[in-house]
């Protein structure tokens, strides 16, 4: 007998952990079951991470082509205080002088090879 | 060798209750200690084919005392502190005097080092020798009986007991 019998009193398990045991061994579909919801979960969270380091891109891309586009638009546009082109752009140039503006003027008609456009001086 | 069903059962039914009383006083949670042991024994189960039966036991030891270390782990990692004291169902027909002093050996207990504890536990209820509970935990046979004896001493302190008793 143990020095420290004298301390402990048996505990007793509750029933039925044989039985659980058997249904466990004959029946492991729980066990599968668990294991399909683990993949399941998996899964989600793969699909989860994926389109959380995708949509940042997507975002961040949309956003780059807005910009360009705007820009795009405003080199198009006739500057402000400046001349009306009808059928056409223009582009204002730096001229180096205060009293002289230089526009680079592009017509949208069908422009004969050999002439791409023509600065003028207005 | 593959490990015969029957052999598996005759296992559970030697092994459960001191099981059951060494997990207890680790876990302090019934379902804790039923799963314990369950989930040790299907894992038994399902490595079958490479499981001799002249080591079943000391193998299902071992399993469930690990299980059980990964659920106290668990514990501390979610600061999950359990105390279940279902004593008097666990005790049967014992005299309330008894379920009183098994409340305050529990608490002493829960007052000794994971590892001594362990060696004590398993001194008392598993029916090994010193050399087999060394080799299930891994640890020389010397440490089995320096780490019982420490125990031992604390818990008469622990407990109020003088070391004449």
């Amino acid at each position: 007998m143990n020095e420290s019998s004298q301390f402990f009193t048996d505990l007793r398990p509750p029933a039925g952990g044989l039985q659980r045991l058997h249904r466990t061994i004959h029946h492991p579909k729980g066990r599968a079951h668990r294991t399909g919801r683990l993949l399941v979960a998996s899964a989600f969270a793969v699909a989860f991470l994926l389109l959380a380091s995708l949509v940042p891109g997507i975002v961040m891309r949309h956003r780059q082509t807005a910009k360009l586009v705007s820009a795009m638009h405003a080199a198009v546009a006739p500057p402000a205080n400046g001349i009306e082109v009808v059928d056409g752009a223009a582009l204002e140039l730096p001229s180096g002088q205060a009293n002289v503006r230089l526009y680079l003027v592009q017509s949208n008609a069908a422009v004969p090879s050999g002439q791409n456009g023509s600065a003028e001086r207005l | 060798m593959a490990l015969r069903e029957d052999a598996l059962y005759a296992s559970y039914r030697r092994l459960e209750k001191p099981l059951f009383n060494v997990l207890y006083r680790q876990l302090w949670h019934v379902e804790d200690c039923q799963d314990v042991i369950h989930d040790a024994y299907v894992r038994v189960w399902e490595r079958r084919g490479k499981v001799d039966e002249a080591t079943l036991d000391a193998l299902v030891w071992t399993t469930a005392l690990n299980l059980a270390k990964n659920r106290l782990r668990w514990r501390v990692l979610r600061r999950h502190d359990v105390v279940d004291e279902n004593l008097p169902q666990l005790m049967g027909d014992a005299q309330p005097m008894d379920f009183l002093a098994t409340r305050r050996l529990h608490e002493a207990l829960r007052q000794l080092p994971h590892a001594w504890r362990q060696v004590l536990l398993l001194s008392e209820f598993s029916g090994m020798r010193g050399n087999e509970i060394a080799g299930v935990l891994g640890i020389p046979a010397g440490t089995v009986a320096s780490r019982k004896h420490l125990a031992m001493v604390r818990l008469k302190a622990l407990m109020g007991v003088s070391g004449n008793e």
